[in-house]
């Protein structure tokens, strides 16, 4: 089982030996060329991104002040209406307290109604 | 990692990971173009390169993970080093490597992948289960499947008769 493993070893190690050789690397300034475009790509990616939001926040926030302020008075301002019984400067029927009649007539009829 | 240290790495680890690559994919055309696509990255992102324990390991996974991409459609990096014109194809393998390059075709990706980590990078089952994030009884499985698989696939009749007897 071990030498099994072992060749399989060799085998794999050779050609990924053979694949080292026959490999032509590219210039390094191909890769740091390469490698300045994604940077380049992803400031662009960063800056589209940041102006979406920056803008899109900024839409909705304008959005939501002009039509927030909009919504929260009433429509139309209520108006104060006259009231039907107005209250007189001076009462027609005085209270009068000491009035033992009156006060026994309102006893009973409230007893009565119970 | 500076511009120097970057050349030094580059120069000193391309022809490895692409024999490693090529181990995993199976066509070193393409090893070459995701290791060249898996440096530029690097390249774009060298100064976070420095910190990381092992640039290679981090180098050789993203140009698997462009492997297993670019079998989904993403050819678009890749296409861009045949723009740039800087890379020539490669020689024909021998008959030898056509083999074994054909019994490893027979794996699945992560099979591959795992044989190529564990017995061209000499990586054992816990290292490889960390550079891949598969779970360690999983590296183990695939491991013992391709091995199999591989074994049945490169034993000659001769071989399996005197086992046989």
């Amino acid at each position: 089982m071990s030498d099994q493993h072992d060749s399989l070893r060799a085998a794999l190690r050779q050609l990924a030996a053979r694949a080292q050789i026959d490999t032509e690397p590219a210039p390094l300034t191909a890769i740091t060329s390469r490698g300045g475009q994604i940077v380049r790509r992803r400031i662009v990616t960063v800056a589209v991104a940041a102006f979406l939001v920056v803008g899109g926040s900024g839409t909705a926030a304008a959005l939501l002040l002009s039509g927030g302020g909009g919504n929260g008075s009433p429509a139309t301002t209520p108006s104060v209406a006259p009231s039907q019984t107005s209250p007189s400067a001076t009462p027609t029927t005085p209270f009068s307290p000491s009035d033992p009649a009156s006060t026994s007539a309102s006893t009973s009829t409230s007893t009565s109604s119970r | 990692m500076t511009v120097e240290e970057f050349e030094e790495f580059y120069l000193q680890t391309v022809g490895r990971l692409v024999g490693q690559l090529f181990v995993m994919i199976g066509d070193l055309q393409e090893a070459q173009d995701v290791v060249h696509e898996a440096f530029a990255r690097g390249w774009a992102r060298r100064r976070q390169l420095d910190t990381d324990s092992s640039p290679e390991a981090w180098i050789r996974t993203v140009a698997a993970r462009l492997a297993i991409s670019r079998w989904r459609g993403t050819r678009r990096s890749i296409e861009a080093w045949h723009r740039l014109g800087t890379v020539s194809p490669p020689p024909t393998p021998g008959p030898e490597t056509v083999s074994l390059v054909a019994a490893l075709r027979t794996l699945s990706a992560r099979q591959r992948h795992v044989i190529a980590l564990h017995y061209v990078c000499d990586m054992s089952v816990d290292q490889i289960a960390a550079e891949t994030g598969m779970a360690a009884g999983t590296v183990k499985t695939h491991l013992s499947r391709g091995r199999a698989a591989l074994a049945d696939q490169l034993t000659e009749p001769s071989s399996e008769e005197s086992v046989d007897e």
